[in-house]
């Protein structure tokens, strides 16, 4: 089974860095959808079809908590997973975004291992081989 | 207080440049450097400040290549700024959660300016009181520099 991957951050290369450990860490990616914020999100989920969304909090325009909310409230949209990234990490920021119904929560600066786990927890994969956990992890 | 502040600041730099930028930063006394480019962020809450990281140029391009795992020939003026403004905002972020991760700060968006443009935007601070903080890796220079105040201070 492979997966289609919505990011979301105002940051180029914060986007690319976590392209490349998604792609880095074992797991079969048909599309990587990216956006710089959360009405450009909203855009792709409109049109294409996303496993899970790893968003950033701190965006222009419409952050990743305004996302998360809109995201929670569609009928369509709900069930996609979503993971926050992001530098505010206070314990209330975290429990907000749990309580709007992110599915894991990543504090920056992390390392390439703290996302392939978050990623493997919340897609839940690894049974049939799709995550290959630690066999070919490539150089991060 | 301030020699904790200087400690925290050192400590949430190093580990940012660390992890996302695979430089690993040591830090140095201050000597009289020109530097390249400067990152600011400020943020609000239980106390109030900004950050202004000043960088020298081969610093930021090693940023670039690690994080974006580049050639140098591929690195572009954009990607030297949008790593030099999430060096800010994590550096912020990972200091401020160091500090309390009880309390909520606001984090404003990080900007960017080459050095000669950075003072007439205000990215440059200069308080008698800031904590400064010098590094260096592979012969390359970071100043990074927190006007922090707290809550009710005058």
């Amino acid at each position: 089974m492979s997966f289609n991957v919505l990011i979301v951050d105002d940051s180029n290369a914060m986007r690319s860095v976590v392209r490349k450990v998604i792609q880095l860490s074992g797991f079969r990616m048909d599309n990587c959808y990216e956006a710089g914020n959360g009405k450009q999100a909203l855009e792709v989920l409109s049109s294409e079809w996303v496993d899970v969304i790893l968003s950033d909090i701190h965006m222009p325009e419409m952050d990743g908590f305004a996302l998360l909310k809109e995201v929670h409230q569609h009928d369509v949209f709900k069930n996609i997973p979503v993971i926050m990234i992001s530098t505010e990490g206070s314990m209330e920021r975290v429990n907000e975004a749990y309580t709007l119904g992110a599915k894991g929560f990543i504090k920056k600066p992390f390392l390439p291992e703290e996302l392939k786990r978050i990623l493997h927890e919340v897609i839940g994969v690894g049974d049939e081989g799709e995550y290959q956990a630690d066999s070919d992890e490539g150089d991060f | 207080m301030k020699e904790n502040i200087r400690q925290t600041v050192t400590k949430a730099t190093f580990e940012v440049f660390e992890k996302m930028f695979f430089v690993f930063l040591e830090p140095v006394e201050d000597t009289p450097f020109k530097y390249d480019s400067v990152s600011y962020i400020d943020f609000g809450g239980r106390a109030s400040g900004g950050f202004s990281l000043m960088m020298s140029r081969g610093l930021t391009a090693m940023m670039a290549e690690n994080m974006l795992g580049c050639e140098p020939s591929e690195i572009t003026e954009q990607m030297i700024e949008d790593c030099s403004k999430e060096a800010a905002n994590m550096v912020c972020g990972n200091f401020l959660r160091k500090i309390s991760e009880q309390d909520v700060f606001n984090l404003n968006l990080p900007q960017y300016a080459p050095m000669d443009q950075a003072a007439g935007k205000g990215l440059i601070l200069s308080g008698p009181d800031d904590v400064v903080v010098h590094f260096e890796s592979e012969d390359e220079h970071l100043q990074v520099r927190l006007a922090w105040k707290e809550a009710g201070e005058a």
